[in-house]
């Protein structure tokens, strides 16, 4: 028995050898090493802060540039324009406190190209200015005509656009030499909270861009003009539109210095408004739409009279002449008098007969206009004066006379009627004269 | 007597010996390698197909996650990624998953088709990354709607103890923070990617997508591979070979209809262990998000054949995620004239689908 003993520790060696063995074996057939998780990254959180968004000064105060005694400043609503009032609103007030009156035309919605065509035409013969922002619906042939006559008159045209909105802005931006870019604006090297607030520091000198260093646009296009360039981004702002070369610039005039365009409508709407320069220049641009030169026609009446009117009687017993065309006046908001003696600062309507026409001779002379047995007026034929009456403009730069002449009382009577209801606009010989028969 | 002895001298025969002892000692190998190391190694696989994480889809894909990372057999886990991204918080959690299963078994991401912004987020919580030519991966960013948008004045009835407490920040304050969400967004890659990186962290908060081959060339990816390459590279890092392959997805979904049926056997026996209606009618009311294909609950659940509505393995799993705590309960603070809206900050690739 004891000799049996080494035996069986042998037998049990010999077993475990080969457990071992097989747990060996096994442990390598199934592995091969182990796994070395990689170290954690340290993201460097706390080195991140959020950024805050700049101001301008605090101590703005709107000093226009321009102060007129009166003004239409006409906005575009007619072409389903894609804004709201209020986002214009600090613009509005500017203009406003310029002495500029606001009109809407149109109701935000689409309109027929034959009721929107002469109502536009109407509408801008009293206006100074026109401000178009996003249409949606395309400006046609008949749009185009009508503005680019108001524009060569001297009128004011301000286009402006958002990226981020529809429009078919370049309808009517394309006839004036200015294209907005589909694309937008934006920078990763600096920029206001977001990468599409971009900074603009390059200003052309202009009108425009006075007291200006720095502005927010928040989401700005860019513009290519035949005109000039006036507010440029810099280097690092990207276009979004492929193959973009050179500088690129969100306002911009046009050919025509009377047209400005804006690709960004944002960098006006509360709160944007008062970041960095911001505000300043809304200012400049209710400074430009209020300072216009706009040339008036006898068409435009009466909307080229710009402060209050004299009414100067040829002989007192029109004096019922005057007074109806005073009243009609009055219906059409303007301040007017029954003066005796002409002043030449004062904007003046001369009332009389053919034989008062003397006192208005230069005016007449003015539109080469000859008043003896028969009317001579250029590019007209001799007109008896028989049963006739005569309305005749005469500007000068500070100045606006209208001389209405006629036959006797009643064809005058008639002649103020068919002025204060404009169907003296079917009688126009030329943009400065119309004749009209009495039957 | 004679035949016991001749036994035993047969017994005392060294080979006969030899041979029986090598059989007990491999069985007691085996027996003591099996209990240590629980069987033979698997390498987990979990497949998710063109996924918008959302709060259901992370737990579920959470959940497969777990599983992974709970099983001891499980040495390596590969995951077949295909995501737009989604919500900024879900995006985060499964990252932070992600990451926390890679300290402890090597985890593998195949970026497929695509693999954008949340997604993305999603990958780099991976130990390698791979990616097909084909794939579209990155769109670091943020997406979100224009954030607060101050109130009237609340009726006096209303009180708040401070200028942002009805909306959290003002408008522009609420551009910031989105910033800076995209900053930090782009800092964890930055991070994660170390210097594999090749591109300026401004161009990485571009937001673009890049095709797979330049994914891996400008660091955003390790290589291009398909899912074997993902399950050799996985077993490499885990250090094991002879390993077996195990579908997550399914092992979950089995699990989970086991305590299905756990919720809806009630002690006696019936299947009527849980308010039925309740479910049904929650179930009912919301499409279903994450299993694109509905699959009938009702013979998983025990229910009988007169019940002839069907609810989805994912309208199920919403209701056993959200239960009757969700925003969609009446009136959820009675009286409050302010409307209640949850954050609507997305990581998350929102263009055309190429």
């Amino acid at each position: 028995m004891p000799a049996s003993i080494p035996k069986l520790a042998l037998y049990i060696l010999f077993t475990a050898a080969v457990a071992l063995g097989f747990f060996v074996g096994a442990f390598f057939y199934f592995n091969r090493g182990g796994y070395n998780p990689p170290p954690a990254p340290n993201v460097p959180f706390e080195l991140l802060t959020r950024t805050t968004s700049v101001n301008g000064p605090s101590d703005f105060v709107d000093v226009p540039q321009v102060q007129v005694l009166r003004g239409t400043l006409l906005i575009d609503a007619a072409h389903h324009n894609a804004f709201e009032q209020a986002e214009i609103l600090t613009l509005l007030s500017r203009v406003a406190d310029r002495g500029y009156d606001i009109e809407f035309v149109g109701d935000f919605n689409s309109m027929d190209d034959s009721e929107r065509i002469p109502l536009l035409e109407d509408r801008l013969r009293h206006a100074d200015s026109f401000l178009i922002i996003l249409p949606r619906d395309e400006y046609l042939g008949g749009d185009i005509a009508v503005l680019q006559r108001f524009v060569a008159r001297g009128g004011k045209l301000l286009l402006i656009a958002d990226p981020t909105r529809p429009h078919e802005i370049n309808t009517v931006g394309e006839p004036f030499g200015l294209e907005f870019q589909p694309d937008y604006l934006f920078n990763q090297v600096e920029y206001d909270l977001n990468f599409r607030h971009i900074y603009v520091r390059d200003f052309q000198p202009d009108q425009l861009t006075s007291g200006l260093n720095e502005i927010v646009l928040y989401a700005a296009g860019s513009i290519k003009s035949s005109g000039e360039g006036l507010a440029f981004a810099d280097a690092n702002t990207q276009s979004t539109l492929t193959g973009t070369v050179g500088p690129t610039y969100s306002i911009a005039s046009g050919e025509d210095r009377n047209v400005l365009a804006v690709f960004d409508l944002t960098f006006m709407i509360p709160p944007h408004n008062s970041s960095l320069d911001n505000n300043q220049l809304i200012s400049n641009i209710a400074d430009y739409l209020t300072d216009s030169e706009r040339e008036f026609e006898l068409a435009d009446f009466p909307s080229f009279f710009k402060s209050d009117v004299d009414i100067l009687l040829g002989q007192p017993s029109l004096f019922d002449a005057g007074t109806n065309l005073k009243n009609g006046f009055s219906a059409m908001q303007i301040q007017s008098v029954l003066s005796e003696q002409e002043d030449i600062a004062v904007d003046t309507v001369f009332l009389g007969l053919y034989e008062d026409s003397k006192a208005a001779l230069p005016y007449l002379k003015a539109n080469r206009i000859m008043v003896d047995d028969t009317l001579s007026i250029p590019s007209a034929s001799e007109i008896p004066v028989m049963d006739t009456s005569i309305i005749a403009l005469s500007q000068s730069q500070d100045r606006h006379v209208l001389v209405v002449l006629a036959d006797s009382p009643e064809t005058l009577k008639n002649a103020i009627g068919r002025l204060t209801s404009g169907e003296f606009r079917a009688g126009l010989v030329n943009d400065f004269v119309g004749v009209y028969k009495t039957e | 007597m004679k035949r016991l002895s001749g036994i035993a001298n047969a017994l005392s025969r060294w080979y006969i010996v030899g041979v029986g002892l090598t059989v007990v000692g491999i069985l007691v190998g085996a027996y003591a390698f099996f209990n240590v190391f629980s069987g033979k190694p698997q390498i987990g696989v979990i497949t998710i197909p063109f996924t918008v994480i959302n709060e259901e889809s992370a737990f579920v894909m959470t959940s497969y996650l777990q599983y992974a990372k709970d099983n001891d057999r499980i040495k390596g886990v590969v995951i077949a990624l295909s995501s737009p991204g989604g919500g900024a918080a879900s995006s985060e959690r499964l990252y932070i998953e992600t990451s926390r299963l890679r300290e402890e078994k090597p985890v593998i991401i195949i970026m497929n088709d695509l693999v954008a912004s949340g997604g993305f987020m999603m990958a780099m919580g991976a130990s390698y990354t791979y990616v097909k030519t084909s794939s579209l991966v990155g769109n670091v960013g943020v997406l979100s709607g224009l954030g607060p948008v101050l109130p009237a004045l609340p009726p006096e009835s209303v009180l708040f103890t401070g200028p942002s407490k009805l909306t959290g920040s003002t408008q522009r304050e609420w551009i910031g923070l989105l910033d800076l969400l995209k900053q930090s967004f782009a800092q964890l890659v930055i991070s994660e990617r170390g210097d594999k990186l090749v591109i300026s962290p401004e161009q990485l908060m571009e937001g673009r997508l890049y095709a797979g081959m330049e994914a891996v060339s400008i660091g955003l990816a390790d290589e291009i591979g398909d899912d074997s390459a993902a399950i050799d590279k996985a077993a490499s890092l885990a250090g094991i070979s002879n390993y077996e392959l195990l579908d997550i997805n399914v092992e979950v979904d089995r699990l989970f209809v086991q305590k299905v049926r756990r919720i809806f056997a009630a002690p006696d026996g019936d299947s009527a262990g849980l308010d039925l209606s309740t479910l049904l009618d929650i179930s009912r009311s919301s499409a279903s998000s994450f299993d694109g294909e509905p699959e009938s609950i009702n013979s998983v659940a025990g229910l009988g054949a007169e019940q002839t509505q069907t609810v989805s393995l994912g309208d199920l799993r919403r209701f056993m995620l959200t239960g009757n705590l969700t925003e969609a309960q009446e009136n959820p603070l009675p009286d409050f004239p302010v409307e209640i809206n949850r954050p609507n900050i997305y990581y998350m690739y929102a263009g055309q689908y190429p």
